[in-house]
């Protein structure tokens, strides 16, 4: 173990000392710090007049999430939400006009804002239930028929996904453990997340294609293969060196750079509303896992890292396959991309859904991994988070193994 | 110690690269001759466990040369020698060193003698790429001898050697004999000349000659004639016999041939050398 250990040291060092490394890292870190910091870069216009900064209103917003008078959806929440709504579009004249206000948009804006902050978030639920229900014909959504309008809802979306009685059964009973009414506060910096998660993590994908695609394939182009392969390890303990150094790169950029994103994540939204249920915030609106909002980010996390993993070893097949780095990355960004635009087509077919999102990239979304469609094996469902990494780490030594043999039977030309 | 090739065969599509060798090798410098294409390269990687032959099988005292005992024991530095240029040559060596299976203090101590041996010590944590086309070759004599091999290939080592580096080289070569199979191949002739106890002339996948210096040559000793000759003759004796040297001189045409009989009035027999041997075999032309 310590032979292999300090030969996975020298592919560290080998993968370190490329200059192709470092741009590609430079690039995915800069990508990281604008994914982050994105949001809260520019301004906020209205009607022409810049009234405000995002950072600033991200800034108001979870002030004032953090400091809510009442911290769960019930209907008092609502009643407060509505009346600030119309504050906003109540003039002194009695008239909503699109004429500047006196004293300009700005200082109307910053006084609106202060109070509606807390309920952005909100109104944006409601509008994606309003989008899948079609209209509510009349109907004020308050604290006694917000739930019931979910659940109807959720209704309509399983009816269009196809599920069966015995998926909606589980859904059903899923979210029944959902405590009610949901608690509220700063949900802003787990919506943030992820939000950014799957872009992320799509640009780490890359860079683990380009990085490691020399891992085996390199050694034929720079012509080391002759003298490594006829060397005492060259055929054994050199692979699994490779292997472990390879998975391992993925895991540790994967989270190192998921920590930078968080970091950031914390410095501008916070992330105090760890422990409030996913279903407050957009990403997690349509689905019935009854988690909060740390356990669904360590899920989904969990789920990101694998994948890396898997798109690590599927590049090292290439790798050992292709004898050529440049053939590697380009297959491999073939099998990042594909799944993007599988999905699309999937959707007529249940086994083709199942194949397509449990593909790494797939896996990065988080609505994929706890997706509605569900796994059935023997009378139990099964999400997409519980049985994919079970079938990841089934795959691990299927591909480690073909990875091995290539590599120990390459024949020098 | 013994290296024993058991009809060894190994063809590409059309062409037989090796074919049907059988060989016994044991310690001593053994040179392998032979012109580009003859299957040198392709032996010494099938000796090397890099290459699977399509029949036959090589053993080192019993072993397979596919298993890692065998691989344990063995140096090779490569025709084509790959490196990573951004590793200083210290780095190199202790890599190859832990992939030898070398503990990293032995490996440390070892690197650093065989860096003094092929006169790199004042570069060793230079980055390769910076070093000449002698430098990399002789970091990869170096790597070779790191584990103290009882089997040594070394396919075409002068390549790229100043005559200086050469005779240097072949001096560690001779020693290394002693207690270890030594191949080298080479198309520089007097390299094998100089070091080799045993020499394997290789040609068209088979070893067509093995023996000592003495012995191959005899199939050409007496029959090495020199002579100087005007043009039209030279032209008609060329046509007739092997060519060895063709020199234009005052008097007339220079030649030194290979015929079993006096080809001219004045021709002079001259001792025969390896490299008489190997233009006879390798010219193209091998008729007496």
């Amino acid at each position: 173990m310590g032979e292999v250990l300090q030969l996975a040291g020298y592919e560290y060092r080998k993968i370190f000392k490329r200059r192709s490394t470092w741009i590609v890292l430079a690039l995915v870190l800069l990508w990281t710090l604008f994914s982050g910091l994105g949001g809260a870069i520019g301004d906020f216009y209205m009607e022409g007049e810049k009234v405000d900064t995002h950072y600033h209103m991200a800034k108001q917003e979870r002030k004032a999430l953090e400091h809510l008078e009442i911290q769960e959806l019930n209907g008092q929440f609502f009643q407060n939400m509505q009346e600030t709504q119309d504050a906003f579009y109540q003039r002194e004249d009695g008239f909503f006009s699109n004429d500047a206000p006196e004293g300009g948009w700005a200082a109307y804006w910053n006084k609106y804002y202060e109070a509606y902050a807390p309920y952005e978030n909100l109104s944006m639920l409601l509008a994606m239930m309003e989008n899948r229900l079609g209209g509510f014909a009349g109907e004020k959504i308050d604290g006694t028929n917000f739930y019931a309008l979910r659940e109807r809802m959720m209704d309509l979306i399983f009816r269009l996904e196809e599920l069966s009685e015995g998926e909606i059964a589980f859904h059903k009973e899923e979210n029944a453990r959902i405590k009610e009414p949901y608690a509220y506060g700063n949900m802003a910096g787990y919506h943030n997340f992820f939000q950014m998660q799957t872009p992320n993590f799509i640009f780490i994908a890359f860079a683990v294609a380009i990085i490691l695609a020399p891992m085996f394939a390199g050694e034929h182009t720079s012509h080391m293969d002759a003298l490594v392969l006829s060397t005492r390890f060259g055929k054994n303990k050199l692979i699994w060196a490779k292997l472990l150094a390879g998975s391992s790169f993925a895991c540790f950029s994967s989270i190192g750079f998921t920590l930078v994103f968080l970091l950031e994540i914390q410095a501008i939204y916070g992330l105090s509303g760890w422990n409030l249920p996913i279903q407050v915030c957009t990403d997690g609106f349509l689905l019935n896992l009854p988690v909060n909002m740390l356990e669904f980010l360590l899920i989904t996390l969990f789920c990101c890292v694998l994948a890396a993993v898997m798109t690590a070893m599927v590049v090292m097949f290439l790798s050992a396959k292709m004898k050529s780095p440049f053939g590697a990355i380009i297959l491999s960004f073939v099998f990042v991309f594909a799944p993007i635009y599988l999905v699309q087509l999937a959707g007529g077919s249940r086994w083709l859904f199942l194949l397509v999102c449990s593909l790494p990239t797939a896996m990065f979304y988080p609505g994929s991994v706890a997706a509605h469609q569900l796994l059935s094996v023997g009378g139990h469902y099964f999400y997409f988070f519980q049985w994919v990494p079970v079938a990841y780490l089934c795959l691990f030594p299927v591909l480690a193994f073909w990875i091995y043999r290539s590599f120990k039977n390459h024949q020098l030309r | 110690m013994e290296l024993i090739f058991d009809r060894v065969t190994k063809q590409y599509k059309e062409k037989i690269a090796v074919d049907r060798v059988s060989l016994s090798l044991t310690q001593g410098v053994y040179g392998l001759l032979g012109a580009n294409g003859a299957g040198k390269t392709t032996l010494m990687r099938l000796m090397c466990g890099v290459l699977r032959p399509d029949s036959g099988e090589i053993l080192y005292n019993g072993t397979k040369v596919e298993e890692e005992a065998y691989r344990d024991i063995l140096g090779y530095l490569p025709q084509q020698f790959g490196y990573y240029p951004d590793f200083s040559a210290m780095d190199f060596l202790m890599y190859l060193g832990s992939l030898k299976g070398m503990p990293k203090k032995r490996a440390s101590e070892k690197s650093r003698e065989l860096l003094e041996l092929a006169g790199l010590s004042h570069v060793a944590k230079k980055k390769i790429k910076t070093f000449s086309g002698g430098m990399k070759q002789r970091l990869g004599i170096a790597q070779s001898l790191l584990n103290n091999p009882e089997v040594l290939v070394l396919d075409e080592p002068t390549a790229g050697l100043d005559p200086k580096e050469r005779v240097k080289f072949r001096n560690i070569v001779s020693k290394l004999g002693n207690d270890r199979i030594v191949l080298l191949s080479t198309h520089i002739v007097s390299d094998v000349e100089h070091i080799a106890d045993v020499i394997l002339l290789m040609k068209d996948g088979a070893i067509i000659h093995k023996g000592s210096l003495e012995e191959i040559i005899q199939a050409i000793e007496g029959k090495v004639w020199e002579c100087t000759v005007d043009s039209h003759a030279a032209e008609r004796l060329m046509g007739q016999y092997p060519a060895l040297n063709v020199r234009e001189e005052k008097e007339g045409t220079f030649l030194r041939l290979v015929c079993g009989e006096k080809p001219a009035e004045h021709a002079v027999q001259a001792a025969a050398t390896l490299e008489d041997l190997y233009l006879y075999y390798f010219s193209g032309e091998g008729q007496m």
